[in-house]
């Protein structure tokens, strides 16, 4: 009799899988393919949200635990939750997508908004001059207001590009909701919104973030270092923008964005917002 | 028929929580319904003293969650009310000597007795907001129009959503809206606080001295017919009932010079 690597919980949000955080993923879900064959078609279109337990799963192991849970048995994946069985304990009231897939290794820079803050606040004083410098620089094409968006340098961390490249095919997490004050999503890949993204709320991706929606909490793309990540929103007014190591924060006082769609992404060293013309 | 629980929750404090559990329980009351008005405030009652029925507290919650006192020794009878009834929180514990569970099987065993019971939640996200939602259908989300009321809201609408309030279960009511500062564009409208909460607007309140006043009397303002205030309550109270009552014009004074100004028709 093999020990229980997976067990089942149900929940007001549909099903709960617990994922064995000791023993090899293979195995792990090895059952978990018996178990959710033995229900036989049971949990057919149920919201589901499993929890890892604290293991951080690679963007292969990720796509395979989707393939597994959407594909073969059709299942509603509604999120992964990566954290340890105590942070649960500690917030089992806590919002599915808290902390969902954090990057392993994944960058200080992703950090709260505080720790950004600190961040700026110990870079050297020749990075803070050059962020001060691309605060100024504006480029044909970025819209007037971006002149306002004062682009700072975080700590460089050189090394960090060299982890990915645009080259590299990327998760992409769907989101059909709106992500409130004290929501977070980390997720190594993509992230897709069809919803808004409200003061308060912050989208930590790897790649790009899309937001089909108002974005006006905080978004970080390529926090594992990617320059070339973009920030899209049907709305964009984020509180803070973030790409790689690059921050860009509001204007202080009260902004209105355009009425269109817009991007962010970076241009000769400054954080740059440009229209969005598909 | 088995009667609805409806937790009145913030996130923020000082935003009109306790005021809007008394107003619309009254005014449900008022209206012939039976309803039980649950303070879960532990620590920092304040439900019945907005009401007036401070000196008549023998039992509270905790005594009913412990076993001590059956629900019905505890509830005590409001004074103007014939079918309102209060289980008082107590003032001397903390939030956790109370449980989730117990708080659900309270809500439940009041239900066979009453149309309505409100349960008047805590500020905070933390075991105070769990208990007072955990025997609650639907969530009544109250916020005044201030960016970080707002930004309150919108989180505890978010933990409502991971507990299992759907949508047609959450319901806003914006309080002490000041429509002079709203229109000299240094306060929120309802337009800016929808447009980040959207969650279906049960009722704005207006900013309101009378509140004030009959709070320090202990004695409603919905009940008063001269109280704008009251009069929204009076309105949120219909909607909960089911009719379709417009929102109130806000700018409509009511003093001399705008009645006659609408007399002449030039207001
Ligand atoms: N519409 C209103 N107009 C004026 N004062 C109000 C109004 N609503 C609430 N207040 C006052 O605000 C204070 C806080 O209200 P309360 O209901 O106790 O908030 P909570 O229960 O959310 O902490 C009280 O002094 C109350 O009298
Ligand atoms: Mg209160």
């Amino acid at each position: 009799m093999p020990a229980e690597l997976v067990s089942f919980r149900g929940s007001n949000n549909g099903l709960c899988i617990f994922l064995n955080c000791e023993e090899s993923l293979g195995a792990v879900l090895e059952q978990l393919t018996q178990k959710l064959m033995k229900a036989n078609g049971f949990f057919t279109g149920a919201p589901v949200t499993v929890c890892t337990l604290g293991r951080l799963l690679s963007p292969d192991e990720f796509r395979e635990l989707v393939q597994l849970i959407t594909v073969t048995f059709h299942l509603r994946l509604v999120a992964v939750d990566q954290r340890t069985e105590e942070e649960l304990k500690k917030n089992p009231l806590s919002v599915w997508y808290d902390h969902m897939t954090r990057p392993p290794g994944e960058m200080e820079a992703a950090g709260s908004g505080h720790a950004g803050g600190e961040r700026a606040g110990r870079s050297t004083s020749q990075a803070g001059a050059r962020g001060a410098a691309a605060s100024r620089q504006e480029r044909e094409g970025a819209r007037s207001s971006l002149a306002t968006l004062e682009t700072e340098r975080a700590e460089g961390e050189p090394g960090a590009e060299a982890i990915t490249g645009s080259g590299i095919p990327r998760a992409t997490l769907l989101l059909k909701r709106t992500l409130r004050s004290g929501q977070d999503v980390r997720f190594d890949g993509n992230v897709v919104v069809l919803g808004d993204v409200n003061p308060g709320a912050e989208i930590v991706a790897s790649g790009d973030i899309v937001v089909l929606g108002h974005l006006r909490g905080v978004a970080h793309a390529g926090a594992r270092g990617d320059r070339r990540a973009v920030v899209a929103a049907f709305r964009l007014s984020p509180t803070q923008l973030r790409i790689a190591d690059f921050i860009g924060r509001a204007p202080d006082g009260k902004i209105v964005p355009p009425n269109a769609p817009e991007v962010a992404r970076i241009r000769d060293d400054a954080v740059v917002i440009e229209q969005y013309l598909g | 028929m088995q009667g609805k629980v409806y937790v009145v929750t913030s996130g923020k404090g000082g935003v009109g929580k306790t005021t809007a559990t008394a107003n619309i329980g009254t005014g449900l009351a008022a209206l012939g319904r039976k309803v039980a008005l649950i303070d879960a405030d532990i620590g920092l009652r304040n439900l019945d003293v907005v009401l007036g029925l401070e000196n008549r507290i023998v039992y509270d919650l905790t005594h009913v969650a412990d076993g001590l006192c059956r629900l019905r020794q505890a509830l005590i009878r409001d004074k103007r009310m014939e079918h309102l009834y209060l289980l008082p929180a107590a003032q001397t514990k903390d939030k956790t000597a109370v449980s989730p569970d117990q708080m659900q099987a309270i809500c439940d065993e009041l239900r066979d007795d009453f149309d309505f019971i409100l349960v008047d939640s805590p500020a905070g996200i933390e075991q105070g907001f769990r208990n007072a939602i955990a025997g609650a259908d639907d969530a009544i989300i109250v916020t005044t129009p201030e960016v970080s009321a707002v930004r309150d809201a919108d989180r505890i609408i978010g933990l409502l959503e991971s507990a299992g309030f759907e949508q047609d279960h959450r319901m806003l009511v914006i309080n002490r809206l000041k429509p002079s500062m709203v229109r000299r564009g240094d306060m929120m409208d309802i337009d800016d606080v929808q447009e980040i909460l959207s969650v279906p607007l049960l009722g704005v309140v207006p900013d309101d001295e009378s509140i004030i006043v009959s709070t320090n009397r202990g004695d409603p303002a919905v009940l008063d017919q001269s109280s704008r205030a009251g009069q929204a309550f009076r309105n949120i109270v219909r909607r909960i009932l089911g009719e379709e009552v417009p929102l109130m014009d806000l700018n409509d004074q009511n003093g001399f010079l705008a009645r006659f100004r609408r007399l002449v028709g030039i207001g």
